[in-house]
């Protein structure tokens, strides 16, 4: 086996072709995760009700579950079922040729919502009890505090966690190809299959990767000088 | 077709299952050990800006962290192999577990790098200037005052990467590996009962990623407090 | 106009509060001194349910409520006739110096923006701070701070103002500043209840003294009577501590 260089562009287009699936997973479940997740930390960090405490239980556990594994018992688990139906019924049928990118959308989404509820949850109790206590003081109630000024404020430290969030989810999405998802990753790999060229498609699609995430990241960078240099501020004052 | 999902076979396979557990713990072991001994050294020389070594370190830690360890797994796979070959080093006979441990030990040292990196810098330079002012010398310094002291800052980093390192775990089966969840993937082949094995692997993964947690949190209010 | 009967208070295994009974009338300052631990803070604290006392009850204005029993809505009642500034100041660290004034006025009060900004404005040309309408919290001084969130007291014309230990987190360069605010404050007829440490202002503002300790009250009086002629042992010994540090006072009264 030899390394050619030239084997790489070949497989560079073939993985662009599909980089909209790749971000259309990545960013629709970062999405979900931020829009579920957020009210997740909230529940969690301040109502005692029944829902909190069985959040408090189910988050630790979902989040010891790796993403492959969501991916893998999400698509047995929807596909399973509908194939047994489409025995009987037309439509479980249909449904059953579905674009499988919507079983990577529900499983990065379950994902993307717990590892999100803990970023937002580390960033809730970054905001100092002092903050609720002077909004109290003035006369706003939990929700109006929560609303106009601990969810600002943790949302100044939460986004450069978010912002690696989104990285690892679009790392994490790379592997949607156990399922035959055609992202960047599964259509580089696809394109060497007539000439065995696996080691350039995988550097081609590494490539796409880290252009991608490499701009995420230097978003997160920009927003964590900027936050330190408020803090610093605050520190000095 | 028999039943979709039968609770019975959790307890069946699962100690099918739980026998391929060390491969999964192997290949952490290594990861981590292989990831500190490099990620220190990758600090080091990020740290002291060492000539041509810092430029490379920043290059290898942007693309490992750039780029999904999968991929990474299979460039070693498929690209270590060619690159000993220029040293005349044939490894083509290695067991395809051996390629694992050397991927996943180069991704953590550059997560490992950038956590340690970041620990150093954090020790105030007057820990330093007050080691000096005793008569420590500059090594004696680095190991008794600094090293300490940033890894007290490190640890709650260092515990939330050995436990990614274990669910990253999870994606060696794509190579062919035979840890739980390989394990899980050749029961559902043979038996046609996929989803009761995931859900072993899946309750494997929970009580280690939470045993993990609760042991790195206990060291911490133990042994770091003060 | 504000009164607290019998306020008990425990953190686990350690009573706070035991049996504290306090009678404001509308335009009194009060200042509450005491060693620390006494357990003054806390007592502030109740009132504006930021702890809940195990006992008690409270008076404001026309509302009556059982501290133990309070409901959401008699808290949130209460504390909208309420105002208070905090030892650590706590401004909103997401508004500027202009927009913590109004969020009071704004969100809780639903006055309209435009009338909100005319008030804050007001107040902080009050407090010397007219060239810092829209500085952010981490650009002002302590001090500066401080005044902000005095601001931000009276401008929501509370039937009384809570101060806990205003002072006590300020550089001592930047006390003066911040006690000649109060004092004016003070002197527009703004009941106060004041925890401080300041026996200047206690001494030249207060109407009325109350010397705590462990947990309870042991004498009240007016300021001249309890800084020269304190009756009970526990208070003549605080005042002497106190006032050793305090140069220009001991002078002032020769204890």
């Amino acid at each position: 086996m030899t390394f050619d260089a030239s084997y790489i562009w070949p497989s560079l287009i073939a993985a662009l072709q599909c980089l909209h699936v790749t971000l259309i997973l990545s960013f629709v479940s970062f999405c979900v995760g931020l829009l579920l997740g957020t009210p997740v930390a909230v529940s969690r960090k301040f109502h005692a009700t029944w829902t909190s405490y069985a959040l408090g239980v189910l988050i630790p556990i979902l989040k010891g579950v790796p993403l492959v594994l969501y991916v893998l018992m999400f698509n047995f688990a929807i596909l399973k079922p509908l194939d047994a139906l489409s025995e009987y019924y037309a439509w479980a049928d249909g449904l059953r040729r579905m674009d499988k990118i919507y079983i990577g959308l529900v499983a990065m989404s379950v994902s993307a919502t717990v590892m999100i509820s803990e970023t937002m949850r580390s960033a809730l109790s970054s905001v100092s009890e002092g903050q609720y206590e002077a909004c109290f003081s003035v006369g706003l109630t939990k929700w109006q505090a929560l609303r106009r000024v601990v969810l600002p404020q943790a949302m100044v430290f939460a986004a450069p966690v978010l912002c690696n969030n989104i990285i690892s989810l679009i790392k994490g999405s790379s592997i949607v190809f156990v399922v035959g998802i055609m992202d960047v990753l599964n259509s580089a790999k696809t394109s060497a299959q007539i000439n065995y060229r696996f080691l350039e498609a995988y550097i081609a699609s590494a490539l796409v990767y880290w252009v991608i995430c490499a701009t995420v990241g230097r978003i997160g960078w920009f927003l964590e000088k900027r936050q330190a240099r408020g803090v610093a501020k605050a520190g000095g004052a | 077709m028999g039943k979709l999902f039968d609770p019975a076979l959790i307890i069946e396979y699962a100690p099918l299952i739980l026998s391929r557990l060390p491969v999964t713990l192997l290949i952490v072991f290594w990861a981590i050990v292989g990831g500190s001994v490099l990620g220190t050294l990758l600090a080091l020389a990020r740290i002291h800006k060492v000539p041509f070594l810092n430029g490379a370190a920043v290059f290898f830690i942007s693309f490992v962290r750039g780029t999904p360890i999968l991929i990474q797994m299979f460039i070693v796979y498929y690209g270590l192999p060619l690159l000993l070959m220029y040293f005349g080093i044939n490894i083509t006979r290695w067991a395809k577990l051996n390629f694992v441990l050397v991927s996943y030990a180069l991704n953590n040292a550059a997560f490992l790098a950038e956590i340690i990196r970041s620990a150093i810098l954090s020790v105030p330079a007057s820990q330093s200037e007050a080691a000096w002012s005793v008569g420590l010398s500059a090594s004696q310094t680095f190991r008794r005052i600094i090293l300490p002291q940033a890894f007290r800052t490190a640890f709650p980093a260092f515990g939330a990467r050995v436990i990614n390192a274990m669910q990253d775990t999870a994606l060696a089966f794509t190579l062919g590996i035979l840890d739980i969840l390989g394990q899980a993937q050749a029961i559902g082949i043979r038996t046609y009962h996929t989803l009761e094995g995931y859900v072993v692997t899946a309750i494997i993964f929970i009580v280690a990623s939470l045993l993990m947690e609760h042991t790195f949190a206990f060291i911490e209010r133990r042994r770091l407090a003060r | 106009m504000i009164s607290v009967k019998n306020v008990h208070k425990t953190f686990g295994k350690n009573e706070v509060l035991k049996g504290v009974d306090i009678d404001v009338k509308r335009g009194e300052v009060v200042v509450i001194l005491g060693p620390s631990g006494s357990g003054k803070t806390t007592l502030l604290r109740c009132i504006n349910f930021l702890e809940k006392a195990d006992e008690g009850e409270l008076n404001i204005g026309d509302i009556s409520v059982h501290f133990r029993h309070a409901t959401r809505q008699e808290i949130l009642r209460v504390r909208r006739r309420t105002a208070m500034v905090f030892q650590s100041y706590n401004l909103f660290n997401n508004k500027n110096a202009i927009e913590n004034v109004m969020e009071g006025l704004v969100t809780a009060r639903k006055i309209p923006k435009g009338e909100a900004y005319e008030t804050a404005k007001k107040e902080l040309d009050k407090v010397g701070l007219s060239d810092k309408y829209n500085a952010w919290p981490s650009q002002l001084s302590g001090g500066q701070q401080q005044r902000v969130a005095i601001a931000r007291a009276v401008a929501l014309n509370p039937d009384v103002i809570l101060f806990d230990e205003p002072t006590s987190a300020l550089d001592p360069e930047l006390v003066g500043e911040v006690l000649s605010v109060m004092k004016s404050v003070a002197r527009e007829g703004i009941t106060m209840l004041v925890v401080t440490h300041e026996m200047s202002f206690a001494r030249d503002i207060a109407d009325r003294v109350i010397f705590m300790d462990e947990g309870a009250i042991v004498e009240e009086g007016l300021p001249r009577d309890i800084f020269t002629r304190p009756k009970e042992r526990r208070t003549k010994q605080f005042l002497d501590r106190i006032l050793l540090k305090d140069e220009y006072v001991k002078d002032d009264y020769a204890i």
